[in-house]
């Protein structure tokens, strides 16, 4: 998602301002660098960073304007899809782990997925259950990570 | 030589050599598919290796990323579409050795060139390292301090088109290693109440957010079309390629230098040594007009250069603790996770873990040569896989893996942060490797200050007082002002035509 520059600069600015503010309430120590000193140091650099990125595209005449430069995908509802299904899939798993446990929410996920980005149900239902079953062997059996059972999978126990 | 029996013993375990299989096939996989990186594929890898010990997590990183190296030469003989970015610099030279019928040569070259020159960065690393070590002994705060502060600088400075926008990469990985408790006070910084933030930000799932997330984000955004189905490679590999090897030896020789020394220097890592040596081959060479009409020759000595470049990267990451690139800074996060902190003691401390490094290296570079040829043989099947089913599982690598390391949630929003984070900075031209190298060496940067500045009173003299420290010091400035000296003339050229 393409912005101008003068918007990235002044955002990333603006954090360097917020950090120095947090770094100064930061409890003072006898001595001079105390834990408010480094961050307050780089948070500085990126405050000059990135209003310099953003005074020197405000300042560049020549700049292309950014509609021109910004991709199709805007308009191209497959895509859209798919870019939103990757922060939902993981909010997903996070919410579905808890209630019907890891390898049902690993299946579930997949597959849906699969289908937003553009596979036939049946390869993407058979996508999920493969995966959902090998990363449940590797990480839940092989390497015992304590994977999160939910209320299903204990009920069926 | 008893550390390289010990050495020999560690590698040689079933665990290590099973680990460097699967790492080799999974590397060799995600390299020779289209859009998927080696630094991606050693991200993905990081979770795994959380529950291995030090030598297999290192066995299998170090394989992984030569193969995916290698492989991505794969498709760009196939199909102009070049693997990994790192075969980039020849991918037109190879198709269009395809297109004169000698496909197998292209291909036979990317792998005996790669694992020769993989074998000749090991070679230097092995030699290079432990003098190196044994200067760095000497080295107090002041010196580490510098020399962490040059290598973010040259990583920050040398690798992007804007250094202001790398610079701010590195300024918000700098800010994410500050958060948790402060490493001298012990006072909770940036942590908004919150106890998951206590102990720091998790640098795997940073990793994964930054490397994987992101890159699946860019993905969504440029579906594309299929790609197209690739011819299969049915002559000889290796046929022929004794001759070529033996005619174009010092460009394999040069190749190999030029990627090692490149592997090297902060910030620069496999794809421009690729350039570089493609470029300079082209210069030196008898015939460069042959050059991008299917030419062997440049291939060679690129295919040498990513390669040798791999082991050149550890040079600086093994003796200071100073990641060379992203894949560096991912092994020194690993060694860091394991307990072991990069350095020259390491080379006393755990000379054997050193002399195992060096043997899986050797041992992964010779790899290539059996297994490069096995997935040549296989390229058109795996060049045949769906996105639409390789992201989705990928991503599902991802959150699991992240949530697997700590058992938390959390991290999940951490990768999801730094996966849209990472993905609006690389859409407009921020790039992610320094805020990756910022996070690793935040902390070693900070304590190194604090620690000088508290032995010298709050004096900043000593920084500059010692020999080694001042020099590092004029290089640091050096490196600052480089860019702004370059811009500067190539300003006054221009100025000066019009």
């Amino acid at each position: 998602m393409k912005a101008p520059d003068t918007l990235t600069g002044g955002v990333f600015a603006i954090i360097g301002i917020a950090v120095i503010v947090l770094a100064w309430h930061f409890p003072s120590t006898p001595s001079e660098v105390g834990p408010g000193f480094f961050p307050t140091i780089i948070a500085s650099i990126l405050f000059l960073s990135g209003l310099a990125i953003a005074v020197g595209a405000a300042l560049d005449r020549g700049a292309k304007p950014v509609s021109s430069q910004a991709g199709s995908w805007l308009r191209d509802r497959r895509a859209l899809v798919a870019l939103g299904s990757v922060p939902l899939a993981i909010v997903g798993w996070a919410v579905l782990a808890a209630v019907a446990g890891a390898m049902l929410a690993s299946i579930l996920i997949v597959a849906l997925l699969a289908i937003a980005w553009g596979a036939r149900t049946g390869t993407a239902v058979t996508t999920g259950v493969v995966s959902g079953i090998v990363v449940h062997l590797f990480f839940g059996i092989a390497m015992r990570v304590p994977l999160p059972q939910g209320l299903l999978e204990r009920l069926l126990q | 030589m008893t550390e390289f029996a010990g050495a020999f013993e560690l590698v040689m375990a079933p665990q290590v050599l099973g680990a460097m299989l699967l790492a080799a096939i999974f590397g060799l996989f995600v390299g020779a598919t289209p859009g998927l990186s080696a630094t991606m594929a050693t991200a993905l890898l990081v979770p795994i290796t959380f529950f291995m010990p030090p030598i297999v997590a290192i066995a299998a990183i170090v394989t992984c990323s030569a193969m995916a190296i290698f492989a991505g030469d794969i498709p760009g003989a196939l199909l102009n579409i070049p693997g990994t970015p790192a075969s980039a610099a020849y991918t037109n030279e190879t198709f269009a050795m395809n297109r004169k019928g000698a496909l197998d040569q292209a291909l036979g070259a990317n792998v005996t060139a790669s694992a020769i020159g993989g074998v000749f960065g090991t070679v230097v690393l092995a030699i290079a390292a432990p003098q190196l070590a044994n200067f760095a002994l000497s080295f107090s705060s002041y010196e580490y301090f510098w020399l962490a502060l040059l290598g973010l600088s040259c990583a920050t400075l040398v690798s992007t088109g804007n250094p202001l926008k790398g610079i701010v990469s590195l300024c918000l990985g700098l800010l994410l290693s500050m958060i948790g408790l402060d490493v001298v006070t012990g006072t909770p910084r940036f942590t908004f109440g919150s106890i998951d933030l206590m102990g720091g930000v998790s640098l795997i799932a940073v990793l994964i957010g930054a490397f994987a997330v992101a890159e699946l984000l860019r993905k969504a955004t440029d579906l594309g079309t299929a790609l197209p189905a690739a011819t299969a490679v049915r002559g000889s590999i290796l046929k022929g390629q004794a001759r070529i090897l033996a005619t174009h030896r010092l460009g394999l020789l040069r190749g190999s230098t030029i990627g090692t020394l490149i592997g090297a220097l902060p910030g620069a890592g496999a794809d421009i040594a690729a350039w570089i040596a493609y470029a300079v081959s082209k210069r030196f060479s008898k015939t460069p007009e042959k050059f991008g009409t299917g030419h062997v020759e440049g291939v060679v000595e690129a295919s040498a250069a990513n390669n040798a470049s791999l082991a050149g990267a550890y040079v600086p990451a093994l003796v200071f603790g100073i990641p060379g690139d992203a894949i560096t800074a991912i092994v020194v996060g690993v060694l860091m996770i394991k307990g072991i902190t990069p350095g020259p003691t390491v080379f006393t401390k755990t000379p054997e873990l050193v002399g195992a490094i060096y043997l899986v290296f050797l041992i992964a570079n010779l790899m290539i040569v059996p297994l490069g040829i096995v997935a040549i043989r296989m390229s058109r099947h795996v060049l045949q896989v769906s996105p639409s089913v390789l992201y989705p599982v990928i991503l599902l690598f991802c959150i699991v893996g992240a949530f697997a390391t700590n058992n938390a949630i959390f991290d999940l929003w951490v990768i999801l942060a730094i996966g849209v984070l990472v993905w609006l900075m690389n859409a407009n031209d921020y790039p992610a490797a320094p805020m990756v190298l910022g996070l690793v060496l935040g902390r070693i940067v900070e304590e190194n200050f604090v620690n000088s500045m508290i032995k010298s009173d709050g004096s900043l003299l000593p920084f500059v007082e010692r020999p080694i420290a001042g020099v590092l010091a004029v290089l640091t400035v050096i490196a600052w002002l480089a860019p702004l000296a370059i811009r500067a003339r190539v300003s006054m050229r221009a100025a000066s035509r019009t």
